[in-house]
């Protein structure tokens, strides 16, 4: 049984008369990337302050790495690791000194330290930089050294606050490889992003809104839901007349016909369609192509949202 | 914590510059005399003759604005003794052949002035010596200074001490509520309080690299005081390490306040500037508080810097000793403790 990382039970904070975060409830799996998607000014932020134990929520509760972090929240921070949105690391301090502070803080022992810099540095690829000031250092390189810092006590969870924002697609690309990577040794992670190419890249997603959790499944799934099912093109020597058979098969939930491609949507892609390419070969149909076409996330979000 | 903070001091080169050559700068440049009208000059009158004809001179003495008399005493060492101990900045002496004195030729009033207050001093001189003209034009009065401590009446050791506490109220406030209010302004503090350390060991960091500061600060300006300005150190120095170390704690501390209120370093500064300047002027920096509005005069007793100048002085120019300045003591420790806990309780580890 997996157990869960977080867990949070109504979780609801107010600023004034705004409500920022609405009875959320979550639970993360161990070794799972999570991703939580939603608008600017969703609550994403406000949720993760929360489980990193840096705000306090007006009610609810949140457990994380099996401590609540209202009353013990120097065991959850010891545990896990912290990438801001913002850059929150030290101008003048060279790469090397910024992680021996928080090296230093976390407790780490000296020599672990210095090897685990050294590991950390290797993985986002810095080691060349390790002299240099960190207010030196381009923004994506900023962002690299922002989550070897997070990542210099061996948390065994990683909150990472939309840790690709502003970055280049082939940066956020390399991320993901750092990401899988750590993921691979065991890492947890807890992702926020507004990006869908990003979300489509977790195992599981929270959709939320207004501080509400609007949907939580894998992407896949969460496409399903939005469209009732999954979606396939087909291309015949007759559209017309395939839509006007399909449309009354059982076993389609809708068809449209647009630019000679009829649109179909089903339960499952991987059983309709030899069913449906044999069913219009028997009315003398020719398929001449098939694609199964997700919708982007976008579609899926702009639906469920 | 405090290797970083140390770090961050050293590489800020404007504010390093600053700590080691502001307080030079600022010492070498003091050196100018400062004369205003004084008012309200607490006196001692020592009248030893006590015949009516004295009582006459003492009741145009009453009259005057300069002096404001408080105490009587019989002998020389009692008014030096209160002087000595901050009670009163000027005793005058009537001798006991006063009255004969006039009587026969020309009589002598003795002034003893406070000569760690050269403003006072210089104050009182003049005014006693026009009042003895106006008491009799027949029988000319001479007065005398008998300068107890201060025998150059020299300005510098009247402003040095001073300027040191302003320079400890000010420089470190400033520097650790722009350290903390600069973390919050570069997000610093998020990456910061995600992690297990406690907010007393952040702000107890940066308290120890400031005070170092602050130490560091008061003995190069003391060292200028005295090896460039020929300041004479007579008390204690462990007595003077020991003010030091309790007013900048205080010092710190309030900085530490400032800061929590403030968002940015602008804001933090902005904040602290009209602080400094009510205490700059009536902490008796300058201008003797018996001299000033009474109005004012209560503002001046809160202020700690007060207590801080008034004990430095003393044991700085006048070699007083712990029994002297225990009431400096009592008032600058106390307010300390309180700003500290204060401190401690505001730098909460959350983000609003």
């Amino acid at each position: 049984m997996t157990r869960d990382v977080v867990q949070t039970s109504g979780l609801t904070k107010r600023f004034g008369s705004l409500v920022a975060l609405d009875h959320m409830d979550l639970s993360v799996k161990a070794g799972e990337i999570f991703g939580f998607l939603g608008p600017n000014g969703a609550g994403k932020t406000t949720t993760v302050r929360i489980l990193c134990g840096l705000m306090v929520p007006t009610s609810g509760s949140a457990t994380v790495v099996g401590h609540d972090v209202a009353k013990e929240p120097d065991e959850v921070k010891q545990r896990i690791g912290y990438m801001p949105q913002s850059y929150g690391l030290y101008d003048d301090l060279t790469v090397e000194e910024n992680l021996e502070f928080f090296g230093s803080i976390y407790r780490v022992p000296p020599d672990e330290r210095r090897r685990h810099a050294d590991e950390v540095l290797q993985l986002v690829r810095l080691e060349e930089f390790r002299r240099h000031f960190a207010g030196q250092l381009s923004g994506g390189m900023k962002r690299r050294l922002s989550l070897a810092v997070s990542l210099v006590h061996n948390p065994e969870l990683l909150i990472l606050d939309e840790p690709t924002a502003g970055i280049d697609p082939p940066l956020r690309r390399v991320f993901w490889e750092y990401f899988r990577h750590l993921n691979k040794l065991g890492v947890t992670f807890f992702i926020n992003t507004h990006y869908m190419d990003e979300a489509e890249l977790c195992d599981r997603l929270a959709l939320i809104n207004y501080g509400r959790l609007v949907a939580v499944a894998s992407p896949t799934e969460l496409k399903r839901k939005a469209i009732g099912g999954e979606r396939i093109e087909l291309v015949t020597t007759e559209a017309q007349t395939t839509l006007s058979i399909l449309k009354d098969t059982e076993s389609v939930r809708e068809a449209n016909l647009s630019d000679g491609i009829v649109s179909l949507i089903v339960d499952e892609s991987a059983s309709a369609i030899p069913k449906l390419t044999s069913f219009l070969k028997e009315r003398g149909i020719e398929v001449l192509q098939v694609r199964q076409s997700q919708p982007s996330l976008e579609d899926v979000f702009i639906k469920l949202v | 914590m405090t290797k970083k903070e140390l770090t961050h001091l050293i590489r800020n080169r404007r504010v390093f510059a600053l700590t080691l050559f502001m307080p030079l700068l600022l010492m070498t440049i003091v050196g100018l005399a400062f004369t205003g009208e004084v008012k309200h000059i607490t006196t001692v009158i020592v009248n030893k003759d006590g015949r009516p004809f004295s009582q006459v001179f003492v009741d145009a003495l009453k009259v005057s604005e300069t002096l404001r008399i408080r105490y009587y005493a019989d002998e020389e060492s009692q008014a030096e003794t209160l002087i000595r101990d901050g009670l009163a900045k000027v005793a005058i002496v009537i001798p006991a052949t006063f009255e004969d004195d006039i009587k026969s030729s020309n009589g002598i009033v003795y002034v003893m002035v406070d000569g760690s207050d050269p403003v006072s001093a210089g104050a009182v001189a003049p005014v006693v010596q026009g009042i003895a003209l106006g008491f009799t034009e027949k029988l000319r009065v001479q007065v005398e200074r008998l300068v107890l401590y201060n025998p150059s009446l020299r300005y510098i050791d009247f402003i040095a001490p001073a300027i040191v506490g302003i320079f400890l109220q000010i420089f470190p406030m400033i520097l650790i509520s722009m350290a903390i209010a600069g973390e919050r302004e570069r997000g610093t503090i998020e990456q910061l309080i995600a992690t297990p350390v406690s907010g007393f060991e952040i702000l107890l960091g940066k308290l120890f690299v400031y005070m170092g500061f602050g130490f560091l600060s008061a003995t190069s300006m003391l060292v200028v005081a005295v090896y460039a300005f020929n300041l004479v150190v007579r008390g204690s120095v462990l007595l003077i390490v020991l003010f030091l170390a309790v007013f900048l704690t205080a010092s710190l501390s309030l900085g530490t306040l400032v800061s929590a209120g403030s968002r940015t370093q602008m804001q933090a500064v902005q904040t602290i500037m009209p602080v400094i300047y009510i205490m700059i002027f009536l902490s008796g920096t300058f201008y003797p508080i018996e001299a000033m509005s009474p109005l004012v005069q209560p503002i001046s007793y809160v202020l700690p810097l007060t207590y801080m100048i008034h004990a430095l002085r003393a044991v700085i120019v006048k070699g007083a000793g712990l029994e002297v300045v225990t009431n400096d003591l009592i008032f600058l420790s106390t307010y300390t403790i309180v700003m500290f806990v204060l401190a401690v309780a505001v730098f909460r580890k959350k983000l609003e």
